[in-house]
This record gives C-alpha cells, structure tokens and sequence, in this order.
C-alpha cells in the first residue's frame, strides 16, 4: 500500500520532512495558545471569525502534514476540506443567530 | 460444501422458508382486516392474526439464523459440527415448540392459554413479539443453549477465523439479550425497558453483527476476495454500529420515563445509525468489483447486493426518520413506525436470511448453483418481493402521515376511527401489494422445484461459446 | 503535481470510510451544540463559566504533541527506523495517558462542582461530548499500543507498514476533533 517513495529519497529530503513536521507542530501549538488569547478578550460574537479561522486552519495544517493527505490524490484533501468547512460554517451561523 | 454435517442446515433452511409463508399469509389476514374490521372475526381476530404474523417472523427468522450458523461454523473451523445428532434434536424440538405455539395462539384465548401454562407464576406475556407462554420462552432459551454449545464446541477443536468468532460471538448475544423477555415486573416503565431491550437490542445491535457476518461469509465465498480484506471491513462496520446502535438504542428511553437529555443522546445516536448500513453498501460493491472469480449462483449475488441497499432504506433511512424526536412525537406508534418495521426487518434480516439459503440451499443439495432457469425464478421473486415491500412501505408510511396531520396535529384532531376511514385507501394499497409480496415469494419457492443445476462446467462453457 | 506522482492514501482505506463516518458523527454532535446554545446563550455562558479553560487549553497541547510524535513515528517507520518509530509510538501513547488523566481530574473537578447530565442542557453537551470523545481516545490508545508492539517485534517496514499508517489517521483524526470541540466548549463564549 505505502509506496517507498520517501525511502528513496536523498537523506537531505528527509531532514526537510522532519523540520516541516516540527515547524507545523510549534505552528499547531502557538496557534493553539493564540485563538485562547483571542477568546479570552472578548464575546463569542467578537471573537467568533478569529477563533474559528485559526481553529478551520489548524485543522488544514494538520489533515495536511500530520494525516499526510497533502501528497494523496485530491479527492481525499477535498473531502477533509469540506468537512472543516461545513462544521465552520455550521457554528458560524449558529453563534450569529444567538 | 465440505463437511457432511453441514447437512443438519437443510431441514433449518426448509421451515424457516415454510414459517416464512405463513408469516406473509397471516399478514395478508391481518392486512385485511384494516379494511374489514370483521373478516374472519371471531375465529381470527386482528390482534391473534398480528400477533401470529411477528411470532412466526421471529421464529422462521431465528430458524434461518441457527441453520446458517450450522452451516457456517464448520465451514470456516475447517471441522464436522461437534454434535450433528443435537442439532438435529434440536431442530425438531424448536419445530415442534414453535408449532404448538401457533396452534395455541389460533385455538385457545390468550388468557386461558396465559392460565393454562404458568403466566401466573412467572408473568412474561403480553407484550408486542414476546407474547410467547413461559414454556414457549424457556424452550427457544434451551434450544439457543444447544445451538451455542454446539457450534462454541465446533469453533473450538477448529480454525478460529474472525468471521466465525464474530458469528459465535453475536448468536451468544441474541440469546442474552433474550434474557430480559423473563423480567415483567408490574412497574411499567421497568417493564417497558425490558421489553425494549429484547426487541431493540436484537434489531439495532446484535442481530447487525450477525447480519455483516453472514454477508461477509457469502462474500468471500462468492468472490473469492481475501478474508484478510473483508474481515478488516467487517471490523469496523461492527465498530461503527456499536458507536451508534448502543446510545441509538435510546431514542426511545425518554417516552419510557429516563431524563430529558435522553431526547438529544436518542435523536443524534439514531440519526447516525444508518452510517454502518451505508458502510455494509460500500463494502458489498466493492467486493464485487474486485471479485476474483464470477460464481454461477448469480441469484445468491444478487440477494447479498440486495441486502445492505434495501436494510438502508428501511433500518436506516426510515429508522432515522421515526427516531428523531419531534417526529416521534406526532408519529409515534402510528403506521410510520410500521412502515419501517417492515422494511427494515425484511431488508435487514429476511433478506440477509433468504440470501445465505439462496448461497447455502445449492450446495446443500449436491451442486454448485441452480440452473438458469431456477435462477430466474428466483430473481423475479427478488424483484416482485423487494418492489412490493417498497410498496408496502409507501403506503403505511403514507397512513402514518395522515395520522399524524389529522389526528395529532391541528386546533381540531380527528378521532381515530375517523382517521383510521381516512386512510381506508393506503391500507387498500398496502393489502394489494401484500398481494404481490405472496406473488414474489411463490415465485421464490417455485425455483426450489425447477430442475437443473449450473456447475463451472456450464458457466465455462457458456463462456467460450 | 500530477496525479501519477500522488502517493496512496495512507493506511487502510476501511479506516478512512470509518474516520469520515466518525468525522460525521461529531460534525453533527457539533452542529447540533452549537444550535442548541443559539436558543440558550445565558445558559450556555453559565455552563461555561464553570469550566477551566486551562486543562482544555493543556489537553488541547498535549494531544497535538501527540499527534506531532505519531506523524514522527509514521515518517520514521517509511525510514525503515524501527526502533525509532517504536519509541515515537511510545512517546504519543505517554501523551495520551497524559490527557486521560488530565481529563480524568477535570471530570472529577466537574463532578464535585455538582454537574450531571440532566442538571442543565449545557452540562449534558459537556460532558457527553467529551465523554464520547474520551472514549475515542482510549480506544486510539489501544490501537497505538498494539501497533507499538508490534513495532517493537519488528513487524512493520518501511515496505509494509500499513498498520502504522492506520492507527496514525486515527488518533490525527481524534485530535482533529478535538481542535474544534475544544473551541467549541471552551473558547467561544
């Protein structure tokens, strides 16, 4: 199933796929600690755009790099795509009709 | 077939398809009395017809079940049944039982029969498919005791595939979860809870692991597609109705008296019960896509791709429709929940059942598939049963409606014997297509009298002409 | 890039048909939150008001730390790093442990509070989403740690490392869930 392609690779590649995976990883993390930030100052209404772009974006990042469907065909990115977009979309417009 | 005890699964096979036929036919009797309400009164009233049309669906059900499961075990443990001589005993124990059952139910009132066989003792009948008397109830407890002592044995000195440990596993379910039949305390709402967990246990849990076990039998045998594979689907369809069917089970706990939360845990778990069915889809066609060889018994085919299309429409879709809770509300016990009764239960298991005996009969009876032109008989019935039960369906799903807007809703509800004569022309509709259900499944039946049979011989040679 | 040169979904694709049934579920779970807080925000923000968002915001950097050392462990099993990804797949169970346990006291903490199911409509979403969620965390712990044993026996390569592969896209998937149920309790009031 898993092609060898990464295996192959020049060991430079490689070095490169762990420093992306860590730099998403503080990515991910600083993200994190900032949409808490942000909530902290300020209502639901206020801060409802802010937190649920970084949390949609955290998501992409994450489907992206850790799930590894970044390099897949697009279909599978799509589907994960649309799933973080239908629930944003979904808590957007309830937290705008409260 | 490989192994002689298989055998004992042919006389399970039989009665189960005889049972079968008297279901449909009392059905046709207690569909006809919807529009007379005093056709054959008082030698059959509605409630002995209703009653005797679920019983008989629970038994020949059962029957299919067990004669699966005694020819699947030794199939995949690689092993004669550990006792072919119990499973016979057995059979004609439940046979007999089950008979006497009926006859009862036909020939005495169900109060003097609840009398006569020590209702007053220990106090189990009454309530919807578990009418059964005490003896009745501790028989089918005996006869499932047998059934797993056999087939736990013969899985035990055998291969232990996870198909088969599956298999096993969910028949010690169903009997379990029969267990709460005995519990009838004068409480209703414990009563309604032991009742529910008989009855929805069974169809939203366990009886769906058994459902993807016989499915995932006939198709690695009619595919040829590795067990590794259909296994690990297996696997997660199971996990997936698990997830949804344990909370599900619980849309109805909040009209049996549990909190309020109840209403949202219930609604959402149940909305998300048809996901394994869509699974069990996707995973039936593809199987079929990568099939490594083309079996002759196309019927047999055709009855597994069948099974998951139509247990969506009528566990899922329909299941999901009646649970959620504002429609519970007004639709709650009216023709709607009937409508998915029935098409759930002939989607999901009569299905599952007749396609294990279309796949199983063949073999059992010295050849690899039926002729074509049995085989043809059988795909009419397929048809003529499958549009048939969408019919039925249709129409008392259309009954429920009217019930709801005319005798539920409104500043000025109807009464219900006025609502009932509204709706006088679905249950025409119904009746009729009960009508063409019989037709499909003579059709059915007629196959297993059409001579001939198609071997790979037949089917090569169709292929190079 | 071209579609030849993509790669194959990683892991099982029964697991993906599983992960986007459970990414259904929740995606419902969430809407349905969120649109019963639309009719009681008074009650939601009081509900809310009872939570520390301090053991979110901590479980929330221990389970993307986690999914962190599960991408790590997938990179390095396609390395041919058996002994690598092994102690990666420990590194992510360790974590794991750790945002049971915190969630563990934070329900304990919730429980002293007086919280309970049928107490208000906020506290049933609460703790049943959670709780649901916390459920898939044990059962991805149990997954990671017969895959890190297998590892460790040397059953996986770099060639053959599905089963790897399949239990990282489901514990990134719990995380995935978690990102915005945490937001979705916690955060946005």
């Amino acid at each position: 199933m898993s092609a060898p392609t990464v295996a192959t690779l020049p060991s430079q590649g490689l070095s490169g796929a762990r420093l992306r995976l860590t730099l998403v990883w503080l990515l991910l993390m600083l993200l994190t600690v900032a949409s808490v930030e942000l909530g902290a100052h300020g209502t639901a209404r206020q801060t409802l755009s802010g937190v649920l772009l970084l949390a949609l974006l955290k998501g992409q990042f994450l489907v992206d790099h850790f799930m590894g469907l970044r390099r897949v065909h697009r279909v599978w990115r799509a589907l994960m795509a649309a799933w973080l977009a239908t629930v944003g979309a979904l808590i957007a417009i309830a937290f705008l009709l409260a | 077939m490989n192994f002689r005890s298989q055998l004992v699964a042919k006389p399970y096979f039989v009665a189960a398809l005889a049972l079968f036929l008297g279901q449909i036919l009392f059905g046709l009797i207690a569909g006809f009395q919807y529009v007379d309400g005093t056709f054959l009164f008082p030698a059959i009233p509605f409630s002995v017809s209703r009653m005797v049309h679920t019983n008989l669906l629970i038994v020949w059900l059962l029957m299919a079940f067990m004669g699966a499961a005694y020819f699947i075990v030794p199939e995949e443990a690689q092993t004669e049944l550990y006792s072919p001589r119990l499973a016979l005993a057995t059979f004609w124990v439940f046979l007999v039982a089950g008979a006497l059952t009926i006859l009862a139910y036909l020939l005495v009132p169900y109060s003097d029969l609840a009398a006569a066989t020590g209702n007053a003792m220990l106090p189990t009948m009454g309530r919807g498919y578990l009418e059964q008397p005490l003896p009745t109830k501790v028989g089918i407890v005996l006869v499932a005791l047998s059934l797993l002592f056999n087939i736990s044995m013969t899985l035990f000195k055998g291969r232990r595939t996870s198909l088969n440990v599956i298999l096993v596993g969910a028949l010690w379910g169903l009997a379990l979860l029969f267990l709460p039949a005995f519990y009838f305390p004068e409480d209703t709402v414990k009563a309604s809870y032991g009742w529910w967990w008989v009855v929805h246990g069974w169809v939203e849990g366990d009886w769906e692991l058994i459902l993807s076990a016989l499915l995932g039998f006939i198709l690695i045998k009619m595919t040829g597609v590795d067990r590794e594979i259909v296994e690990k689907w297996m696997y997660v369809i199971i996990a997936m109705t698990l997830i949804s069917g344990i909370i599900g089970i619980g849309h109805h706990y909040y009209y049996i008296g549990a909190p309020e939360y109840w209403i949202w845990l219930g609604s959402v778990f149940s909305a998300i019960e048809p996901i394994p069915f869509i699974m069990l889809i996707v995973f039936s066609i593809r199987m079929l896509l990568k099939r490594r060889r083309e079996n002759p018994n196309q019927a047999a085919m055709l009855w597994a791709l069948g099974t998951p299309i139509v247990a969506f429409l009528g566990a899922g879709l329909w299941g999901a429709m009646i649970t959620l809770a504002p429609v519970q509300y007004y639709a709650h016990g009216s023709n709607f929940t009937a409508a998915h009764g029935h098409l759930a239960f002939f989607g999901a298991y009569a299905m599952v059942s007749l396609a294990i005996i279309s796949y199983a009969m063949p073999l059992l009876r010295g050849r690899v598939a039926n002729g074509i032109a049995a085989q043809r008989w059988e795909m009419s019935g397929f048809w003529i049963m499958v549009i048939s039960m969408l019919a039925i369906a249709l129409a008392l799903s259309g009954a429920g409606i009217v019930t709801a807007f005319s005798q539920r809703m409104g500043d000025h509800p109807l009464s219900f014997m006025d609502t009932q004569a509204q709706e006088q022309v679905f249950f025409w509709l119904r009746e009729l297509a009960g009508v063409g259900f019989l037709a499909g499944l003579l059709a059915y039946l007629v196959s297993f009298f059409v001579p001939g049979e198609a071997g790979y011989d037949a089917a090569v040679k169709r292929a190079l002409s | 890039m071209r579609a030849q040169d993509r790669e194959a979904l990683p892991g099982d694709l029964a697991i993906w048909i599983f992960i986007f049934a459970e990414l259904l579920v929740f995606g419902i779970l969430f809407a349905v939150y969120a649109f019963a807080r639309s009719a009681h925000v008074a009650l939601f923000n009081q509900g809310q008001a009872l939570l520390d968002r301090r053991l979110g915001l901590a479980n929330t950097l221990v389970l993307i730390t986690s999914s962190y050392a599960v991408a790590r462990a997938t990179e390095a099993i396609h390395r041919d790093r058996v002994q690598a990804c092994g102690r990666w797949l420990l590194a992510a169970l360790l974590l794991g442990s750790l945002f049971v346990g915190i969630k563990c006291h934070e329900f304990a903490r919730d429980a002293q509070a007086g919280m309970n199911l049928s107490h208000d409509l906020f506290q049933m979403f609460y703790l049943s989403l959670t709780g649901f969620h916390f459920l898939h965390v044990v059962m991805g712990m149990a997954i990671l740690a017969a895959v890190a044993a297998k590892t460790f026996a040397g059953g996986y390569r770099a060639h053959d490392c599905t089963g790897v592969e399949t239990a990282g896209a489901w514990w990134h998937m719990v995380d995935l869930v978690w990102i915005i149920l945490f937001i979705l309790v916690y955060v946005l009031r």
